[in-house]
């Protein structure tokens, strides 16, 4: 049983190798001192402290080290992430129709979204939540699975508006709006609106976060997806340049010929 | 009455029919789609230099297409420009109208999507295919007697 010391960016933890099996077990995140950023945060947890401290002391735990007792916080591996990842959440800056409106305007000082940590990405590469706002039709589809696919891992949606949830104003008679973007990818929250204020869309975020929060490591782990997609190995055939040089030919008028 | 572009084109001896003034008080002439190609030069030259709008629209289940085309001239000081509205209709089975993209520009989108919508092909458009739809869609979704396919994301969302 030994002590594995790990420095991330100040934060040093405290890691014993049997902790590692065990994801529930209590582990102690000493903070590094100095720094005027730190100092401000001790002061703010120095509330929190005195919860924590309660508890701590009554369950005796033999790495706590009682000199730094002002700078500990105490939690669960799987708290730990759960609240990284949710005061985190990068959305993709997606916008189909009207409710991207409402969208971007929580992107403005009114309604700002970055209090929540939310910074809006322009690559689904880079992003682990998707509001899909907006009405999605069959020629947009194909688009949106492909970049609902192309996010990492853990990501989350929320539909948005009541044409993404039913298909909306355009559930009777539409030939072409998809009922519902459950039928194309797996949702999280439904926000209902149409256009949802601004308020309730950070309701739904604030819905999402509680509901991350109460995520175990251990079903994400079972549910691994592998293998989701048909793969094949390309045969590549190579081909002549179909470069001529006389582009745009259709734009130059060619008078109909009459004979 | 007569209109006065109806007159005039009765003047120059060109084949049309005054369908009567709308609301607004525009005369609306038909035209045929045989003729539709000189005759949009004509109405140019004679000062209609703004293709406000172009639509079409399903006449009857089973009847006729109708492409409606409205026309102003937009001159510098006019506060009330004189319009026209300009309608011709084709039967539901080849349904072909000269293209007018290379008198007034603004006719490319609107002639493909009244191409997307209803199947009206229009000769001579330089890049003529399907705006709204996908490219692949089969089927003219405008018409009156469309009957949209059971895909799985059109069926009811329960």
């Amino acid at each position: 049983m030994g002590n594995e010391f790990r420095c991330i960016r100040g934060i040093h933890i405290y890691r014993s190798f049997h902790i590692r099996a065990y994801p529930n077990c209590w582990f102690s995140l000493c903070m590094a001192k100095g720094g005027i950023r730190m100092v401000l945060i001790l002061d703010y947890l120095d509330n929190y402290k005195k919860n924590i401290e309660t508890i701590m002391n009554s369950i005796e735990f033999p790495l706590l080290d009682q000199t730094t007792k002002n700078s500990v916080i105490s939690t669960t591996l799987n708290d730990f992430s759960n609240w990284s990842r949710l005061s985190s959440l990068w959305p993709l800056l997606y916008g189909t129709s009207c409710c991207f409106i409402e969208f971007a305007s929580l992107i403005g000082s009114r309604f700002d979204f970055d209090r929540y940590g939310l910074v809006p990405r322009s690559s689904p590469r880079q992003a682990d939540l998707i509001l899909t706002a907006g009405t999605v039709t069959m020629k947009m589809a194909p688009s949106l699975v492909r970049l609902y696919e192309q996010m990492p891992e853990p990501k989350y949606v929320i539909a948005m508006g009541a044409c993404t949830i039913t298909g909306g104003m355009f559930s009777t008679d539409s030939y072409s709006t998809v009922r519902g973007v459950d039928k194309l990818i797996p949702v999280d929250v439904y926000l209902p609106g149409c256009p949802p204020k601004p308020e309730a869309i950070i309701d739904a975020i604030t819905k999402l976060r509680k509901k991350i929060s109460r995520e175990i490591y251990e079903d994400q782990i079972s549910f691994q997806r592998q293998n989701r997609c048909f793969t094949t190995n390309h045969k590549f055939h190579v081909g002549y340049s179909t470069y001529t040089g006389n582009y745009g030919q259709e734009f130059f008028y060619q008078p109909p010929s009459t004979s | 009455m007569q209109g006065r572009l109806s007159s005039w084109l009765v003047k120059h001896g060109l084949i049309h029919r005054s369908l009567g003034f709308d609301y607004q008080g525009i005369e609306t002439l038909q035209i045929k789609p045989e003729d539709w190609h000189s005759i949009a030069v004509i109405l140019y030259v004679y000062g209609y230099n703004y293709l406000r709008s172009q639509c079409a629209y399903d006449v009857a289940p089973g009847g006729l297409l109708a492409s409606v085309y409205h026309l102003t001239r937009i001159e510098y000081g006019i506060n009330q420009p004189e319009e026209v509205c300009i309608k011709i209709f084709v039967s539901r089975k080849n349904p072909r109208i000269p293209s007018i993209f290379w008198v007034w520009k603004s006719a490319d989108f609107q002639e493909k999507e009244s191409y997307d919508m209803l199947g009206i092909s229009y000769d001579s458009h330089p890049r003529l295919r399907r705006i709204l739809m996908p490219e692949n869609w089969i089927g003219w979704p405008l018409r009156k007697d469309y009957i949209a396919p059971n895909f799985y994301e059109i069926q009811d969302a329960h």
